[in-house]
């Protein structure tokens, strides 16, 4: 298959298809970042339902509490064994108005928790609800209460993390409270969450974590196992007091893939290919047909070239014996040489046509030679006029002949008897009688020039280069009738030009005047390559 | 006659019900002794001794009264625990379950870190099942300690009760690493699981755990502590500690110790307690057939008479009593008399109160001596160990009590360990030694070199 094939074949396939590849590549990852926004959405309420647990669980904590306290607030328990027996709470505390500590006093044996909480007390702005805050706090942990009862938690940091007060506001403006068990809260919290069993289900591939204000895994769940340092996917923040703790999912890169996303690229895949195979189908069907029909032409050609050469050759015999004839018969019957002579003339036609079209085919195969060899172009052309002269002269047209290269050069004398030939077939053919034709050949540096004009009909602006078209006939009534295979001008321009140099049309006002340069390399040149 | 006849029978009755009742009374209490370590004090001067009250757990009728055990065992299934110590301590594993019966319930909980609720908390019906499952554990990761016990101590508190023995059974090798891991927060939760009624039993393993987070942990239920050098030793500690956990006689106690006019407390060896004005007040988780658990009550007495007899204290104890599943009271009270002669008072010596008053005190040095090594004040620790060795020697000599010559011994090796590359070893050989004395954990594991 030739290049200029295989170039609009692979656009023809490559263009749709890098347009269907394109747009399946922008919806495959506009599903992606949907079917992501999904996922991500799903787990997101994951985490929100997880958060509520907690923040039940909270609440749960909170009433727990706030009895505890009204047992102490009806007197039925003294301030040091309140919340003895619940779990979460470390140490029962009770400030004054202005937040420092009536319980527990120094010296009690509770010290090292006055300790650790020495920054919180004394300050007023602490343990406060804010204004409007008791109304909203009637809903939580299902007490009734009004707007001067208000409760909360006091958050600080020391030594590990995020320490919790619980508290409650009493009448006098003092306030009661516990060290909530820190350790014990995030316990309670590992309760409500999930534990891992390692089925190794591929859907399990997640890791779920409880982050505390400081960054640090409180608790991890889920059979992956992320790398140092990635990110989680999903993130979201627990419920006051716990606010600054966080809930986080890990998921591997391609944690997506295994959603079905990897089939829909394999579709996407599939239909991509199979567009191209299409494609691909269409264009080498296109492909053979047009080849076909240059393939028959190409038949046509080598048919007609093997028909040729079968007929040269009989032909060469037939001239050659009419030659011979001519020479023996010349001087015995004037009668018999005239026949000899028109049997001569026609087999020298047929030979010429014959010329041609080898020439035309080996042109079309690309198999057309140039042989040099040593001669004069002068006798060339004398040769070949002689060919010509008795045509002519039957025709009534005069031969001028100015022959000015009488040197030894290398050329291709069969190609430039073939040339002159067609161009003087050509003044035969066209030319009325008492016409006049003239033969002029010189050197021009390099190049020889035969000059062939004559003063016949001419060619017409418009045809002066659709005449070296093969197979181009100039119609006019002047040539209806005239045979010929239109392939004449075309094949000695190839030669011409082949041999480095050009057969043109010069302009004139009368007649045609045909210029052929053929380019030689002088003997001595030679002899040196 | 008729009516005779009947007295007699009722009398026969009366009498016989009379004699029983004892027995029935006394047939499944716990046996309380209050002692003073210097029944007989020095005349006309100030001074202090030791009140001792002694709590003995009694023995159970029978197998089948013993109380029901509601446990969870948590496993450390780290990477470091992979290879033999896995396979051991699945293989102690199984042999506890083994031990148990229907009416008790037991839960597995493994963890590296993540958790893994292997076994929830369910009747001990299918052994085998309960074996198998055991057998599936496989070592991962990291430590998550922590979120192990948490776990644990939720499958434990599905069948919380006070009729049943409740406890976590902890087995770690290695640090903690994931989760609140410092010996801190692991006692507070201690602390918590302790009010709820839950005991911790902490089993450290090889020389990578952190022994103070092992004891604090354990330390406020009063569960027991091990340092187990070996895994080949599991089998042994497992069986151990269920040996305790299947014969616990009384939870919940409470000891109050009222002082009398005069008497002044000074303060509590070795236990936590509360010491408001006059009342002592302590509470003890626990307490084991034929073990006895004791509070030390250090007193100042009043110069008093030669001849006198003070009331020192009136001691009240409640318990649960887990073989009549009842509350059951005891009280009993101790006086001291007062003499001129100090042979007299030096013959009076109680040896069974004031050794174990001589140890808690070289106990509380000891564990100075380590605070000091772990700071790096190596002479401070050094002197320490010495002059507690010089103490032990000298109160042995004087009270003629062989095992304070042997503690002797054990603080030259301590402290001869100091510098020495032992000392990781070294040291948590003298923390479990520390905590069992401190909590009177007396089913001890198999010595160590």
């Amino acid at each position: 298959m030739k290049i200029r094939f295989v170039i609009p074949l692979i656009l023809l396939i490559l263009t749709p298809l890098g347009l269907l590849a394109w747009l399946g590549v922008l919806l495959a990852s506009q599903e992606r970042a949907s079917v992501e926004e999904r996922y991500v959405g799903l787990i997101r309420e994951d985490l929100q339902s997880i958060a509520l647990r907690i923040d039940r669980m909270i609440e749960d904590r909170e009433r727990k509490m706030l009895s505890a306290i009204d047992d102490y607030l009806a007197g039925d328990i003294r301030i040091e064994d309140m919340g003895a027996d619940n779990p979460t709470v470390s140490e029962p505390f009770l400030l004054d108005s202005s937040r420092d500590p009536v319980y527990p006093k120094p010296g009690q044996g509770h010290d090292a928790f006055l300790n650790r909480t020495v920054e919180i007390w004394g300050d007023p702005s602490l343990f406060r609800g804010e204004s409007g805050e008791g109304e909203t706090q009637v809903l939580r942990a299902g007490r009734i209460l009004d707007s001067n009862d208000s409760f909360g938690w006091e958050t600080w940091y020391w030594n590990r993390g995020m320490n919790f007060l619980f508290w409650r506001a009493l009448p006098d403006g003092g306030v009661i409270g516990f060290e909530v068990n820190r350790a014990r809260l995030i316990a309670d919290i590992i309760e409500e969450l999930p534990d891992t069993h390692s089925d190794g289900r591929p859907s399990e591939e997640k890791q779920f974590r409880l982050i505390d204000s400081q960054g640090k895994s409180l608790y991890q769940w889920g059979a992956f196992t992320p790398e140092e340092g990635s990110d989680p996917i999903v993130s979201n923040n627990l419920e006051d007091p716990l606010s600054s703790w966080s809930l986080q999912v890990f998921a591997p890169s391609d944690y997506l893939k295994s959603d079905g996303l990897s089939s829909y690229a394999m579709s996407l895949w599939l239909g991509l290919i199979a567009v191209g195979l299409g494609l691909l189908a269409v264009g080498y069907l296109v492909i053979r047909e047009y080849t076909r029909e240059m393939r028959e032409a190409e038949q046509r050609v080598t048919f007609v070239n093997q028909v040729s050469h079968e007929l040269k050759t009989p032909l060469t015999n037939i001239r050659m014996y009419a030659e011979l004839l001519q020479d023996e018969i010349a001087e015995e019957s004037p009668s018999l040489a005239k026949k000899t002579r028109i049997i001569a003339e026609e087999s020298g036609r047929l030979s010429r046509l014959i010329g041609n079209i080898l020439t035309f085919s080996r042109k079309e195969r690309a198999k057309l030679q140039l042989h040099f060899s040593k001669g004069v172009l002068d006798e060339t052309i004398r040769a070949t006029l002689d060919q010509f002269r008795p045509l002519l002269t039957a025709k009534g047209i005069e031969i001028d002949l100015d022959l000015k290269t009488p040197d030894n050069v290398y050329f291709d004398s069969d190609a430039v008897g073939q040339m002159v030939g067609n161009l003087l077939s050509n003044v035969e053919k066209y030319c009325h009688p008492k016409s006049r034709v003239s033969l002029t050949t010189f050197r021009k540096g390099a190049n020889l020039v035969v000059e062939i004009a004559d003063n016949g009909p001419g060619i017409s602006k418009s045809e002066r280069e659709k005449i070296f078209r093969p197979f181009y006939r100039v119609s006019n009534e002047l040539t209806d009738g005239v045979t010929g295979t239109g392939i004449g001008l075309s094949i000695s321009r190839d030669l011409a030009r082949m041999h480095g140099g050009d057969l043109i049309l010069l302009p004139s006002d009368t007649g045609s005047h045909f210029r052929i340069t053929i380019q030689i390399q002088s003997i001595e040149e030679n002899r040196g390559s | 006659m008729k009516s005779n006849n009947r007295m007699k029978t009722l009398g026969g009755l009366v009498a016989l019900l009379m004699t029983l009742a004892p027995l029935a009374a006394n047939a499944a209490q716990v046996q309380l002794e209050v002692a003073l370590g210097n029944p007989v004090l020095l005349a006309n001067e100030k001074q202090t001794t030791f009140v001792k009250v002694g709590l003995t757990g009694f023995a159970m009728q029978s197998n089948e009264d013993r109380p029901p055990v509601n446990v969870a065992i948590v496993l450390d299934r780290s990477g470091s625990m992979s290879g033999d110590k896995i396979e051991r301590a699945k293989e102690a594993a199984k042999m506890a379950v083994d031990r148990l019966s229907p009416k008790d319930i037991v839960s597995i909980v493994t963890y590296d870190h993540t958790v893994n609720v292997l076994l929830p908390a369910t009747k001990v019906t299918d052994k085998g099942y309960i074996k198998n499952e055991i057998s599936k554990i496989q070592p991962g990761g990291n430590t998550a300690l922590f979120a192990g016990v948490s776990k644990g101590a939720g499958e434990v508190r599905k069948f919380l009760e006070d009729n049943r023995v409740n406890r976590v059974i902890l087995l770690s090798d290695g640090l903690a690493n994931v989760g609140p891991s410092s010996p801190g927060e692991l006692a507070n939760l201690g602390e918590s699981l302790a009010k709820e009624g839950m005991a911790v039993t902490t089993i450290g393993l090889g020389l990578g755990f952190n022994e103070d987070l092992m004891t604090q942990l354990a330390f406020k239920s009063e569960g027991n502590h091990y340092f187990v050098a070996e895994e080949a030793e599991l089998a042994k500690v497992f069986n151990t500690e269920f040996g305790d956990v299947l014969s616990v006689v009384a939870q919940d106690v409470v000891v109050d110790i009222d002082c009398r006019e005069g008497i002044r407390p000074i303060r509590i060896l070795d236990r936590e307690g509360n010491i408001d004005g006059q009342r002592v007040n302590v509470k003890i988780p626990q307490i084991y057939s034929n073990q006895q658990k004791y509070v030390l009550l250090e007193v100042e007495i009043p110069a008093s008479e030669e001849g006198s007899t003070l009331p020192i204290a009136n001691v009240s104890v409640s318990y649960n009593n887990m073989e009549t599943k009842t509350s059951d009271d005891l009280s009993s009270s101790v006086s001291a008399r007062f003499s001129g002669s100090r042979t007299v008072v030096k013959e009076s010596v109680d040896k069974d109160v004031l050794v174990p008053a001589v140890r808690s005190i070289a106990n509380i040095a000891n564990e100075e001596a380590v605070r000091y090594r772990d700071e790096g004040k190596m002479e401070k620790a050094k002197e320490a160990l010495i002059s507690n060795q010089a103490y032990l020697q000298q109160q042995a000599r004087e009270l003629e009590a062989p095992t304070l010559f042997d503690d002797a011994d054990e603080n030259r090796q301590d402290a001869a360990s100091l510098e020495s590359g032992d000392w990781a070893m070294r040291r948590k050989v003298i923390t479990e030694r520390s905590y069992q004395l401190r909590t009177q954990q007396q089913n001890i594991a198999p010595s160590k070199n």
